[in-house]
């Protein structure tokens, strides 16, 4: 049954998934410091929504759907609209090139995310993975 | 020529040089007089570090290093040089990437690093006069200093190079400058040359050679032209002590920009149409196709290897200058329109603010130079080769060099991606309004590994010999350069080798860098 996004549901899976995943796990191996999936509202999606997530040396410790920014303690906020959100998730554009349009806000150690491509071209793999409805398609 | 005759030829010619011990005795009593002790030497310690550097090169090293302070200093060392028959070998700062100031028989070093002073800048006819040891990022600083008029300072056309790299040295080997688009290149801007050949004559090039006629920027003097002769000639022809370039206003508000392709699959050929339509228009300062390895090791954040994967396969700098904000605003639309049409798109640069980013900073690219350390550091030695090419034959070249890669660099390691082998190319120009630029092979080796010794060897000659199969010209000597090159231009070399014959007949000046001696190896 395909889960929708945004929800925890489907961050739940995704964490899962990333944790049976030996290619993250290596991919991923020095990545230390939460992060948060902030998914702004625009015409197709009616409010904001943050998704947060524990990295740690190769596993996902925990990860939650959050109320809003302040909630949980963050080392990098990811920022953008929710219709760029469905194309990262989706495949349609990369994560590096969405920050490089702008589409897509850093706060956090930049310097730091640019050596984790690795971890993100598996992230991005497994998201495609996931049977995936998209809130506005509904 | 068998091997065993070519050591036999090359023992006779080290002889034949001069090069003995009672000759490197007495010549360095002879400096010792003529330049002061402090000022030559013979000492093993110091003829080692002259001997290599961070090319694929082969060198040797020199028996001697004599350090002038001015031309009649360097007059006196060419003297003695053609006395003893010792050969001599130029060096300003010895940043050259084509391995040009080590000897290949050995001889003396001339360093030139005590001619290190900017003689005059004129603001009537804008032009600065120097010695070989000024280097760029010094000149940058002078010039800054003056004005073109109120409002509009003075720059030159510096070489797109390190800071700490000479600037003559640069011209004369024909180098190219960051604002090669706009206004060409480097050579374009010698106005006079003051040079001592082999026999130690000094000889005067430019308006300047006649007495009493102050700095006329114009590229010829009287009579028929020579001075040409002496660009690009690598040493062979003499040393150059001084020389005067022009320099040029430079607009007060400059923007720097970064563009990238839509569509990663098709990234350079969005470039090469960029650079193409922007180029028409005299829109730009500055422009600069870079690769994903220099940026990985431009960004100076960490191991490039890391970062190659995050990195746009080929980038775009451009730098846009004006009188004012409008005027910028202005030219940044048309360049936003045109990078549209041709499919890129400008990066988000704050994106990468972490601190300090000299990369991002229009100066550090237009001025100084952007391979200041962070560059060579990946693993000590940054090789390329270039040529001058028309722009549409471009991604067809970089599709053979890129087997070329495969097959001579790239581990078989499943591993380690094509990227990860980091080798890229880079566009630097074009040349103004027309669609010829440079095109540069760029690769990072490591010269205490010999399995990357062999290869970058072997890349590298191989291609040149692929610029030449598409029919592009080697821009400078770049590892056999004039072996490859010089057989096919029949008279022209001919009249080289005769030119050769009548300046330095003794073939003193930096022998065997060129074949245009019979006993050439």
């Amino acid at each position: 049954m395909a889960l929708l996004y945004p929800s925890e549901e489907w961050l739940i899976e995704l964490k899962d998934s990333l944790n049976a995943n030996p290619d993250y796990e290596k991919a991923a191996a020095n990545w230390e410091g939460a992060l948060i999936l902030h998914i702004q509202a625009d015409e197709n999606l009616d409010k904001d929504y943050f998704l947060w997530a524990d990295p740690y040396h190769g596993k996902v410790r925990d990860a939650k759907l959050l109320n809003s920014l302040d909630d949980e303690k963050a080392e990098f906020v990811l920022s953008g609209k929710y219709s760029t959100w469905k194309t990262v998730v989706k495949g349609d554009l990369d994560a590096m090139k969405a920050i490089m349009k702008s589409k897509i806000k850093v706060k956090g150690n930049m310097a730091f995310l640019l050596k984790q491509t690795k971890a993100s071209n598996v992230l991005m793999k497994v998201q495609q993975s996931i049977d995936t409805l998209f809130i506005d398609e509904q | 020529m068998s091997t065993q005759e070519a050591v036999v030829v090359s023992a006779l010619k080290v002889e034949e040089k001069g090069i003995n011990r009672e000759n490197v005795q007495n010549i360095l009593a002879e400096l010792h007089d003529a330049l002061g002790e402090d000022w030559a030497t013979n000492d093993d310690a110091v003829l080692t570090s002259y001997g290599r550097d961070f090319t694929i090169a082969v060198g040797k090293k020199p028996n001697i290093v004599a350090l002038p302070g001015s031309t009649r200093d360097v007059q006196t060392i060419m003297k003695l040089a053609k006395k003893y028959g010792m050969p001599v070998v130029p060096f300003s700062t010895g940043f050259n990437h084509a391995g040009l100031t080590l000897p290949r028989i050995g001889g003396i070093l001339l360093d030139l690093k005590r001619m290190d002073k900017i003689l005059k800048i004129d603001e009537e006819s804008l032009t600065i006069t120097i010695q070989p040891h000024v280097r760029n990022a010094v000149i940058y600083t002078a010039v800054k200093k003056h004005s073109a008029s109120e409002g509009l300072p003075l720059r030159a056309a510096i070489p797109l190079t390190m800071g700490s790299a000479s600037t003559l040295a640069n011209y004369v080997a024909r180098g190219g400058s960051g604002i090669m688009a706009k206004v060409g290149n480097t050579p374009e801007f010698i106005v006079n040359m003051t040079w001592v050949l082999p026999d130690g004559e000094i000889v005067k090039f430019g308006p300047s050679a006649v007495p009493e006629v102050e700095d006329i920027p114009v590229q010829w003097g009287p009579g028929p032209d020579l001075s040409g002769m002496f660009i690009n000639a690598d040493g062979m022809f003499g040393v150059c002590t001084e020389m005067t370039i022009k320099i040029l206003p430079e607009w007060p508000i400059e923007k720097l920009y970064l563009f990238d392709a839509e569509d990663d699959d098709r990234s350079l050929e969005s470039a090469c149409d960029f650079i193409k339509n922007i180029c028409q228009e005299d829109l730009i300062d500055f422009i600069y196709k870079s690769s994903y390895c220099q940026m990985a090791t431009g960004l100076g954040i960490g191991d490039p290897v890391d970062l190659s994967e995050s990195m746009p396969e080929d980038p775009v700098m451009v730098i846009l200058s004006g009188w004012d904000e409008e005027e910028v605003e202005i030219r940044t639309e048309i360049t936003e329109d045109i990078a549209e049409k041709t499919g890129m798109y400008a990066v988000d640069i704050a994106a990468f603010d972490y601190g300090e980013d000299l990369m991002f900073e229009p100066k550090y690219q237009k001025r100084i130079g952007p391979k200041i350390g962070s560059v060579m550091k990946h693993k000590g030695a940054f090789q390329f080769t270039a040529c001058y090419v028309k722009i549409d034959k471009i991604p067809g070249m970089v599709k053979d060099y890129y087997k070329l890669r495969e097959k001579y660099w790239r581990d078989s390691d499943p591993d380690v991606t094509p990227r990860m082998s980091m080798s890229g190319t880079a566009i630097q120009g074009p040349l103004p309004f027309c669609r010829v630029s440079t095109l540069e092979y760029d690769l990072w080796w490591d010269q205490g590994d010999p399995e990357e010794v062999k290869r970058a060897s072997q890349l590298i000659r191989k291609a040149n010999e692929l610029n030449l199969k598409h029919g592009a010209m080697l821009w400078r000597n770049m590892y056999g350069y004039g072996e490859i090159h010089f057989p096919l231009l029949g008279k022209y070399f001919e009249l080289l080798k005769k030119t050769k014959q009548v300046l330095d007949p003794d073939n003193i000046m930096h022998p065997d860098i060129n074949p245009v001696t019979d006993d050439y190896v």
